[in-house]
C-alpha cells in the first residue's frame, strides 16, 4: 500500500499582480496538476526555488489547503475534500513540520507542555511520554521544563519534531525545516530524521530549496518550477545524470567545497506565469519552437525516471 | 606591497556585549577575502565597521587602516567622501536596497553625481554602460523602471553596478545572494569574478556558506561567536586548515557527492 | 462616476483604483470646486437679509420660491448660496489648517525621527505635554485669548493637532530609517540632507497624503463645532457651523433649516476619511508606494 498518492493536483491563489500596470486579480496556479506517490518509509525530497510551488505542494498534501482540482489519496483513503471536522482523526497519521522554529511554538508554553497537549488530544494517555519524545529528538529530559525562548533554533526544531512524532504518524511533512538553522546543527537535525526513518518506520515528504540537503536525506526527489514536476527519479540518479534542463542547471548551480565549480547558466528571470508553453523555456538554453507553444506533459523515461520536457519526447531530440 | 586594508584588533561591543572580539586580518589589493561564519559571528558587523555604518550605539575600538588612514579616526565629513568611492558595500536584500520611490536611472546617476562631478548626460551613459557590463541585456528599459518591478537578480546586479560605479578599491559584500536562488547565486557570483578583476577591486566576501566562499574567494577567514578563529587559502581549504571549528564546518556541508562525511 | 472608473484604469492612477477612492474623490472634488467657485456661482449674497422673504422653504415645497432653490432662514438669507459659501470657508480653514500642521508636523517628525537625540527626547517631550491638554478646552481657551474669526479657528486646530501629526510622521520616519536602501545611500557616501530628502521624504509621502487628508476631515469638523458654539467664525461669515446652530431653533417648523447644513458636512467630512482611508489600504507597507 502507498503511503501517500496524490493525483493531477492543483491548488490556485487569487493573487494581485507585483507589476505596476496590471490586473487586479488573476489566479496563480501555485501547484499545477502534480501527481507523485509516497511508499512505507520512504523519504521524498521535493525541491525548487522560492515560487516553485513546493511550501503550497506540502501544505495541501497535509490538507490546510483545498486542492482546486486532482486527488490526494492518503493510506488509500480519499481525503481530497474532507471537512475540518473528518480531518481530524487524521491529524494523527499526517504531521507537518515548518521552517521557523520561532512562530511555530507558542512562547508562553513550556516544552512539555506543548507535547502533553498534543498527546492528550488525540488521548494517547500512557501509550507516549513526553521523556520518549524528548529522547527520540535526542533532547535531555530536563528540556521539557523551558520555554521555547531558552532554546536555540535547532533545539526548538527538534521540540517540534518531537511534536510531530508523539502521535507516530506514518508521514511527517517537513517545510524547509532547516533553512533558518546554521550548518552544523542542520547535520544534526537530517541525522534525526535519518534516525527516525530507521526507527519510527515514518515515511516524509522533506522540502527544501537546497539540493545539496536534499540529497544528503532523500530516496528519491520531485523537482518543481513554477508550479509543475518538471522531473522526478532516485536523487543519486538524478544528481549523477539530471536530464531536464533546470535539473541540470540546478546540479551546476550547487558551489562545491573541491573548487571545482564554474556555474555555467546565464540567463535573466522573467515573470513566467504568463508564457504559453514550458515555464523554463524563456530561460532554457535548450528551447526550440515547440516548447513555446505546448507544455511538455511528465512522461516516463525509464524505470525510475520522469521528465516533462521535449527535448525527450519520442520525435524530440533524444 | 602595502596591503589594501589592515584590520587590528577591532572590538564592537554594544552595551557590554561584545559582538566582535579583538578581530585582525589584512586585505591585499585585488584579492577577495571572505569573511565566513554562522548567523551571529559578527562577520556582518566587521564588514560594516569597516565602512563605519554600524548603528551610532555601538562601541568600537581597534584600528582599521585604509591606505595609511586610521578609518576609526577619521570625521564623518572625510569617512563620506570615502563611502561609495573607495569602500562601497553590497547588501543582502536586492530590492530592499533600492530606493523604492526612485527609478534605477536616477540611483545609478546620483552617485557618480555626488562622487565623479559628472553632469546628468555623462552619467546616464555612464549607467548605460555600467548596466551593460553587469549583464543587464536592455539597460535603457531598465534604468527606467522602479526597483519592485524588478527581480532579485536584476536588482542585486543593479546594486553591483552602483557598487562599481566610482572604481572602488574596496567592495564589501555582505550575503549577496544569500537571498537569490541557487541558479541565479551562480550568476552572480560570475560577475562579481569578472567585475572584480576588470576593475582589480578587493572585495570581502561576507557569507554563512563555506563551499561558496571557497569558490570564489582567494583567502578565507573563519569567524565565530565574534572571534577570527583562523585564515585559510581556497586551494588548501582542506588540508591548511586546523581549528576544530573549521573542520566540524567542513564535515557539516552536505554536497552533491555520494554520501557524506558524517551522519 | 462609469466614466471616472473608466479613466481611473486607462490611467496610470490605475494602483488608486479602489470603492473608497472613488466616493471620496468624487465627493471632495465637489466640494473643493464649491468652495472656490462660490462667489462666482452663489445665487444671492449669502448675507443679504429679507424679512419679506424669511423662512421658506425650500424650492420643491409648497409655499416656496425657486429662487430660494433651498429655501430661507429666519432672517431671509438664502440657505443653498450660504451653504455654498460655508464650503469656502470649510476648505479655506481645511486647507490652511492642514497645511500649517502638516508643515510643521513633517519638520519636526523628520528632526526628532532622523537625528534622534537630544532633540527627539525633547520633543517627544513636550509633545506629551502639550497632549495631555484636553484639546477641545485647549482650542477653546485660545480662542478666549485671541477672539473669534476664521484665522483664529485655523491657528486653534493648528495648535492642538500638530503633536498627532509630528508623532505620526516621527514613527514613520524611525521605520523608514532602518530600511536596507538607506543603508545603501549612507554607504554611497550621501549626506544627511541628501539621504531625508531622497531617501526618506519620498518613502513616507504617501502616509503625509493620508494624514492630511484625514486632517482635513478633522479641521472641517472642528470649525463646524467652533462656529456652532459661537467661537469660530465671526457672525458676518458664513458657516456651516452657525447654519446648523441658527437651524436648531427652528428644528420644528423648518427641519430643512438644520439638515442642509448638518448633511452636508457629514456627508463631506465622511468622504474626506474615505479619501484617506482608501488611499491608506492601498499603500503597499512593503514598498511604501501605491500598489
Amino acid at each position: 500500500m502507498k503511503i501517500l498518492r496524490v493525483t493531477n493536483l492543483t491548488k490556485k491563489f487569487a493573487e494581485p499582480r507585483r507589476t505596476f500596470f496590471g490586473r487586479d486579480k488573476s489566479f496563480l496556479k501555485a501547484v499545477d496538476d502534480v501527481s507523485f506517490e509516497v511508499d512505507d518509509k520512504e523519504i521524498i525530497g521535493v525541491v525548487g526555488e522560492s515560487g516553485s510551488g513546493k511550501t503550497t505542494l506540502a501544505k495541501t498534501v497535509v490538507r490546510l489547503y483545498e486542492p482546486d482540482d486532482g486527488r490526494i489519496e492518503f493510506m488509500d483513503v480519499d481525503i481530497t475534500h474532507l471537512n475540518q471536522k473528518q480531518l481530524r482523526p487524521l491529524r494523527k497519521h499526517i504531521q507537518i513540520v515548518f521552517q521557523n522554529p520561532y512562530l511555530s511554538l507558542n512562547p508562553r508554553r513550556k516544552v512539555k507542555d506543548v507535547i502533553e497537549d498534543i498527546i492528550k488530544l488525540h488521548g494517547l494517555d500512557g501509550t507516549v511520554s513526553v521523556d520518549d519524545a524528548l529522547q527520540a529528538v535526542g533532547l535531555p529530559k530536563n528540556y521539557g521544563n523551558r520555554y521555547p525562548h531558552q532554546l536555540s533554533g535547532g533545539e526548538r526544531q527538534r521540540v517540534a519534531i518531537a511534536r510531530a512524532l508523539v502521535l507516530k504518524p506514518e508521514l511527517i511533512v517537513a517545510d524547509e525545516i532547516t533553512s533558518s538553522l546554521d550548518v552544523v546543527t542542520q547535520m544534526g537535525i537530517l541525522g534525526l530524521l535519518k534516525n527516525i526513518r530507521e526507527s519510527w518506520e515514518t515515511s516524509m515528504i522533506f522540502v527544501s530549496h537546497d539540493l545539496a540537503v536534499v540529497n544528503h536525506i532523500s530516496d528519491r526527489v520531485l523537482v518543481m518550477y513554477a508550479g509543475k514536476v518538471v522531473e522526478e527519479g532516485i536523487t543519486r540518479e538524478i544528481i549523477n545524470n539530471p536530464h531536464h534542463p533546470y535539473t541540470q542547471a540546478l546540479v551546476d548551480s550547487v558551489p562545491d567545497i573541491s573548487g571545482n565549480w564554474s556555474p555555467k547558466y546565464n540567463y535573466e528571470e522573467k515573470d513566467s506565469s504568463s508564457i504559453k508553453g514550458c515555464r523554463f523555456a524563456h530561460r532554457c538554453p535548450f528551447a526550440f519552437e515547440k516548447c513555446y507553444t505546448s507544455e511538455p506533459p511528465l512522461i516516463q523515461l525509464a524505470a525510475e525516471r520522469k521528465v516533462a520536457c521535449h527535448l525527450y519526447e519520442k520525435n524530440g531530440y533524444f | 606591497m602595502a596591503k589594501l586594508l589592515k584590520v587590528q584588533d577591532l572590538t564592537i561591543s554594544f552595551q557590554q556585549n561584545e559582538v566582535v572580539k579583538n578581530v585582525s586580518f589584512e586585505v591585499e589589493r585585488g584579492e577577495i577575502l571572505g569573511l565566513v561564519g554562522q548567523s551571529g559571528a559578527g562577520k556582518s558587523m566587521t564588514g560594516r565597521a569597516i565602512i563605519r555604518l554600524l548603528p551610532s550605539s555601538a562601541h568600537v575600538s581597534g584600528r582599521i587602516i585604509f591606505k595609511e588612514h586610521d578609518l576609526l579616526t577619521l570625521k564623518e565629513k572625510e569617512m563620506r567622501k570615502i563611502r561609495g568611492k573607495e569602500i562601497t558595500m553590497i547588501q543582502q536584500d536586492p530590492v530592499a536596497s533600492l530606493n523604492p520611490a526612485f527609478k534605477v536611472r536616477d540611483q545609478i546617476t546620483d552617485i557618480m553625481k555626488l562622487h565623479l562631478k559628472l553632469d546628468n548626460k555623462e552619467a546616464v551613459n555612464r549607467a548605460k554602460n555600467l548596466l551593460n557590463e553587469v549583464g543587464i541585456p536592455n539597460p535603457e528599459k531598465v534604468l527606467l523602471k522602479y526597483p519592485h518591478q524588478l527581480s532579485g537578480g536584476l536588482c542585486q546586479r543593479v546594486a553591483i553596478a552602483i557598487a562599481f560605479a566610482c572604481n572602488p578599491s574596496l567592495v564589501i559584500a555582505d550575503e549577496p545572494t544569500t537571498a537569490l536562488d541557487v541558479i541565479t547565486q551562480g550568476m552572480v557570483v560570475n560577475l562579481m569574478k569578472k567585475m572584480q578583476q576588470q576593475f582589480n577591486t578587493s572585495i570581502i566576501f561576507i557569507t554563512h556558506n563555506l563551499a561558496l566562499a571557497a569558490n570564489i574567494c582567494s583567502r578565507i577567514a573563519v569567524m565565530n561567536d565574534g572571534q577570527l578563529l583562523e585564515t585559510i587559502t581556497s586551494k588548501n581549504i582542506l588540508t591548511e586548515s586546523s581549528h576544530p571549528y573549521t573542520r566540524i564546518l567542513l564535515s557539516s556541508l552536505p554536497t552533491l557527492r555520494r554520501g557524506s562525511e558524517n551522519t | 462616476m462609469i466614466v471616472m472608473e473608466k479613466t481611473l484604469k486607462g490611467s496610470s492612477l490605475n494602483s488608486l483604483r479602489s470603492k473608497k477612492i472613488l466616493v471620496g474623490l468624487v465627493i471632495v472634488t465637489v466640494f473643493v470646486f464649491t468652495g472656490l467657485t462660490a462667489p462666482y456661482i452663489a445665487p444671492h449674497d449669502p448675507n443679504k437679509q429679507s424679512l419679506r422673504d424669511a423662512n421658506l422653504p425650500p424650492a420643491w415645497v409648497e409655499g416656496g420660491n425657486p429662487s430660494y432653490l433651498m429655501g430661507t432662514d429666519s432672517l431671509g438669507r438664502d440657505i443653498f448660496s450660504r451653504l455654498l459659501h460655508g464650503a469656502s470657508v470649510a476648505l479655506y480653514v481645511a486647507a490652511t489648517a492642514t497645511f500649517l500642521t502638516g508643515v510643521v508636523g513633517t519638520i519636526l517628525g523628520i528632526a526628532a525621527g532622523y537625528i534622534r537625540g537630544k532633540i527627539d527626547e525633547l520633543l517627544m517631550r513636550v509633545v506629551d505635554i502639550w497632549m495631555s491638554f484636553p484639546p477641545v478646552i485647549l482650542a477653546i481657551a485660545l480662542i478666549s485669548l485671541l477672539g473669534t474669526g476664521i484665522n483664529n479657528v485655523i491657528l486653534a486646530i493648528a495648535v492642538v493637532d500638530w503633536t498627532r501629526f509630528t508623532r505620526v510622521v516621527r514613527s514613520e520616519v524611525l521605520a523608514v530609517r532602518e530600511k536596507d536602501f538607506v543603508a545603501s545611500a549612507r554607504a554611497a557616501g550621501f549626506s544627511t540632507n541628501y539621504i531625508i530628502w531622497r531617501e526618506i521624504f519620498p518613502n513616507i509621502l504617501p502616509t503625509i497624503i493620508v494624514l492630511a487628508t484625514l486632517e482635513m476631515g478633522i479641521a472641517v469638523s472642528v470649525e463646524v463645532l467652533l462656529s456652532f458654539v459661537g467661537l469660530g467664525v465671526k457672525p458676518t461669515t458664513p458657516s456651516w457651523g452657525t447654519m446648523i446652530s441658527d437651524g436648531l431653533s427652528y428644528l420644528r417648523t423648518s427641519p430643512t433649516m438644520l439638515m442642509f447644513p448638518l448633511l452636508t458636512t457629514m456627508v463631506v467630512v465622511l468622504s474626506l476619511n474615505l479619501l484617506g482611508d482608501g488611499i491608506r489600504e492601498k499603500i503597499d507597507p512593503k514598498l511604501e508606494v501605491f500598489r
